[in-house]
């Protein structure tokens, strides 16, 4: 018997409507607060950096990927009001706690709506930066940038997906192309 | 998050222990006595289900009603958690309603009038 495995692939628009379906119904949910998604584009190595608090996770499986977030600390310490029914006016533990909890929640969403696709995949601990003009690049090849805007602040999303490499070099026998039509995946 | 929640669900709670992982939960319960669980699959050190486990190895703990609120959502998780005897399985994010009404049927269950 040989050892094969189905390598199922996604497109990038079907990882973009999933991104942008849990950036939706995360900040609706938890904050009660509609967004407005603008155009996906690839992010750009010429990008300066602008945000000050950014919330970076990722998970693996058949399929890799790095999520992020980002946002100026007025809009994280709303963020953290909100879901914490406390005021915050500065950046703090609970702040940053905050952030990270929707990179979680965010990415956690996407990896679990794909997983019926791609197969399981184990979502890391969300690492929370914060400082002046702080900047995110994926070093494997360009991430897609999904412009937010929440109440006028805006708010980055930047996701990378790909097959892991190794275990799709290995295995690979049989490729799948799925048409997942319009609209996100859902369960 | 869930503090708020808890907070404004007037259950008969007095303590809100908090922990940041699988094993700092295991010590708040040998630390106290605890009446209920909330717990998170994705957690460093320990995570959500091998504290489920490890809690279940212990007798005085066998029927502590624990329930799950995470994001890991995948039937795997799910199945696991309610093999390991988690009450309930919720998944982020969630609605102050949903978390009330859980824990309302939670505790009703482990603590029949």
């Amino acid at each position: 018997m040989t050892d094969t495995m189905e390598v199922v692939q996604i497109d990038e628009k079907a990882i973009i409507a999933e991104v942008c379906g849990a950036v939706r119904h995360v900040f609706s949910t938890t904050l009660d607060l509609q967004v407005s998604i603008g155009e996906a584009q690839p992010e750009s190595s010429a990008e300066q950096g602008t945000e000050s608090v950014l919330a970076l996770i990722g998970w693996s499986g058949n399929w890799k990927g790095t999520g992020m977030i980002g946002c100026s600390p007025q809009f994280a310490c709303r963020i953290a009001s909100l879901m914490l029914g406390t005021t915050y006016s500065s950046l703090g533990e609970d702040v940053l706690d905050a952030l990270g909890e929707m990179a979680n929640q965010i990415f956690g969403n996407v990896k679990t709506n794909l997983e019926s696709v791609v197969g399981s995949m184990d979502l890391g601990i969300p690492t929370v930066l914060y400082g002046n003009n702080l900047s995110a690049r994926s070093m494997v090849r360009q991430a897609i940038l999904i412009p937010v805007v929440v109440e006028g602040h805006s708010f980055t999303v930047k996701v990378h997906m790909a097959p892991n490499t190794g275990q799709a070099m290995r295995a690979a026998r049989l490729c799948v192309n799925v048409d997942l039509g319009e609209g996100p995946l859902s369960l | 998050m869930l503090k708020r929640v808890l907070a404004e669900s007037n259950l008969p709670f007095d303590k809100i222990y908090e922990a940041g992982d699988g094993q700092q939960a295991l010590a708040a319960l040998e630390a106290d006595t605890v009446h209920l669980v909330l717990c998170d699959v994705n957690m460093p050190v320990m995570d959500g289900l091998e504290f489920l486990q490890n809690m279940r190895k212990n007798p005085a703990w066998q029927a502590l009603p624990v329930l799950m609120i995470t994001t890991e959502g995948g039937q795997a998780n799910v199945l696991r958690a309610a093999e390991l005897g988690a009450k309930g399985y919720i998944r982020k994010p969630f609605t102050t309603e949903e978390i009330k009404d859980k824990l309302a049927i939670c505790i009703q269950t482990a603590y029949p009038a």
